[in-house]
């Protein structure tokens, strides 16, 4: 056997895969779907892991449908992590009544918030508008419509430092990503791909389709401290601002970052 | 007093601080980071007799002039950049004496990609996140950037160790002042292994042991096969996110088309074109292609040495086999 890789049945019909990736990770990987109360349920079992110290994880990643673990094997062999995995997803999630009850809980103890990210969606920043448009059948402008009006929720943090994976889009926006990503998209970029929409917070490689730029800072860096804009669980919305408003953002965010730079210093 | 510092007079490749990067960041998007050549960036802390997770300079393509204010212990490993002290030739992997305004020079390497060159007690900057590595290149302040201040000013300087005692010094008898030389014993022990190690990077051909995941063992055998036999090109649009392979089509079918996940370095994703990409150590933490699988460890710092247009195998091996192997290069450091 090359891999472990094993199904764990949960409340009679779910089913959750458990498999290891290399020598020091594995990751739990619940059904193929967006949704808020499964996705409540795999920040509860994070919670559950990071909570037990002799098991000597080193971090753990949440997304969309599945839960990173990264441990040491040499500490933890693998097979009693497994073990340890198992019992969790049997006992603590099983129970149909405890997935809301968690859902409750989480959402209680995270300061949900609403991030409304303004956006400008010209032809200089929106450099796959035309071609999302004709691919989906559907005008610039409808385009934009269906990508503002609209609330998501906040899936995932990774990718690089503070981007945010947020969903669902309208069915109408639904795009493969490109199939060959670019190696280089800016900073700010607004895209999209699949039942996903994010802001690239920094200039990187992507493969999904831009749609427009914002002015907005995907993070701040305070302290020695990194804090994401957009936290998992909390909602976002887009709206669409015009190339002065832009640069007027822009502008603000220069003068904040050199402001706090010399009081930091 | 002086403080002790290592000053940076000029890089024409790229030149960071590393070690062996942020643990535990990945779920605030942040990648590892960490010396992209494992093997010889634990090579130089073990025969300084530093900790194995000191911060050393890390250096692409040579191409690299500085000097030190004080007198330390110092070693060269990695990519062999035939290194001079004052002119004078001095071999890598090596540890030698630098005195007080002794100059180094690195040209560039005529194979390999990463030098590393480290101090008795290492570069003392600060730590974010737990790790003196480098930022990911979004992130930097021009202030933690040697390069764009290189650019500006003439040279940069690094703090070192305030507090080298005499277990980082040699004491005079081990030590041939005039060609900087100092026999240590922890060199013959590990003499065996840069032999192999050396005689592996005179190779433009590497093999990467991986560990599957479904898509692989998914793949009709005829698939595996041709996979395995023909090898694929390193492309030169490779650098420390990943590493872009050129070969044959590898087809993910539509089942294996899933929702982004979580990432870890060395795995083995197939975009849309069937082109194979390595994610290395500045990776995306989450992404959204199929996954061949990974590659192991102990091979991920054979791959970060090879250059573009070298040839890359890939062969399936078992996660207790990889573990196995990781279990062996943890005990040849002496670490956890």
């Amino acid at each position: 056997m090359l891999n472990f890789h094993s199904s764990i049945v949960i409340n009679s019909r779910t089913t959750i895969i458990l498999s290891t990736l290399n020598e020091n990770s594995l990751l739990i990987t619940w059904p193929e779907q967006i949704s808020e109360l499964q996705h409540q349920a795999i920040i509860h079992c994070q919670q559950l892991l990071i909570a037990n110290k002799n098991l000597y994880i080193v971090d753990t990643v949440a997304s969309y449908n599945s839960l990173l673990i990264c441990y040491q094997f040499i500490k933890t062999p693998t097979k009693s992590l497994i073990n340890h995995i198992t019992l969790i997803l049997k006992t603590e999630l099983n129970n149909e009544l405890s997935h809301s009850k968690v859902g409750q809980q989480t959402k209680n103890n995270h300061q949900a918030k609403e991030v409304v990210i303004p956006v400008c969606y010209t032809e200089q920043y929106g450099w796959d508008l035309k071609h999302v448009a004709s691919s989906t059948g559907l005008t610039i402008n409808e385009v934009i419509e269906k990508h503002t009006n609209a609330s998501y929720n906040a899936y995932a943090l990774g990718f690089t430092p503070g981007f945010c994976y947020l969903a669902k889009t309208a069915d109408a926006l639904h795009l493969p990503r490109r199939s060959t990503p670019r190696t280089q998209i800016p900073r700010g970029a607004v895209a999209i791909a699949e039942q996903q929409t994010a802001v690239y917070p920094n200039q990187s490689p992507g493969g999904w389709h831009i749609l427009g730029q914002t002015p907005m800072s995907m993070y701040t860096l305070k302290n020695d401290s990194f804090i994401p804009k957009i936290n998992i669980g909390d909602t976002v919305r887009f709206k669409a601002i015009d190339q002065i408003t832009f640069e007027k953002i822009s502008k603000e965010y220069v003068d904040n970052y050199s402001r706090s730079k010399r009081v930091a210093k | 007093m002086l403080e002790n510092k290592v000053t940076i007079i000029s890089a024409q490749g790229h030149i960071s601080i590393q070690d062996l990067g942020r643990k535990s960041s990945l779920h605030l998007g942040f990648p590892m980071s960490g010396a992209a050549d494992e093997y010889s960036y634990l090579s130089a802390n073990y025969l300084l007799n530093n900790q194995s997770n000191t911060a050393a300079l890390e250096v692409t393509f040579g191409q690299v002039s500085l000097t030190v204010n004080c007198n330390s212990t110092f070693i060269i490993t990695g990519a062999n950049c035939n290194a001079t002290i004052n002119n004078k030739p001095i071999k890598h992997w090596q540890v030698y004496f630098i005195k007080e305004n002794d100059l180094l020079k690195l040209s560039a390497p005529r194979k390999g990609v990463y030098s590393y060159i480290n101090f008795a007690g290492g570069i003392q900057t600060k730590s974010y996140l737990g790790s003196k590595s480098q930022l990911p290149i979004q992130l930097l302040v021009t202030a933690d950037n040697i390069l764009e201040q290189l650019k500006g000013k003439k040279q940069v300087s690094l703090p070192l160790a305030n507090n080298l005692t005499k277990q980082s010094l040699p004491n005079s008898k081990s030590v041939n002042l005039e060609k900087n030389q100092i026999e240590i014993n922890r060199l013959e022990k590990h003499a065996i292994s840069i032999k192999n190690w050396q005689k592996n990077y005179q190779q433009s051909h590497l093999t990467l042991r991986f560990i599957p995941q479904p898509l692989w063992q998914n793949l009709p055998l005829k698939q595996q096969a041709k996979i395995k036999q023909q090898p694929y090109l390193l492309t030169a649009r490779s650098n420390k996110m990943g590493y872009r392979l050129q070969g044959n089509e590898i087809k993910a079918t539509a089942e294996s088309i899933l929702l982004s996940k979580p990432v870890v370095y060395g795995c083995i994703q197939i975009p849309p074109d069937g082109q194979p990409i390595v994610l290395m150590k500045d990776h995306q933490t989450i992404g959204g292609y199929p996954i061949l699988g990974y590659v192991i460890k102990s091979d991920l710092f054979r791959l970060a040495q090879m250059r573009a247009n070298s040839t890359i195998s890939f062969e399936p091996v078992s996660l207790m086999q990889a573990q196995t192997l990781l279990q062996n290069f943890y005990q040849r450091f002496e670490f956890t």
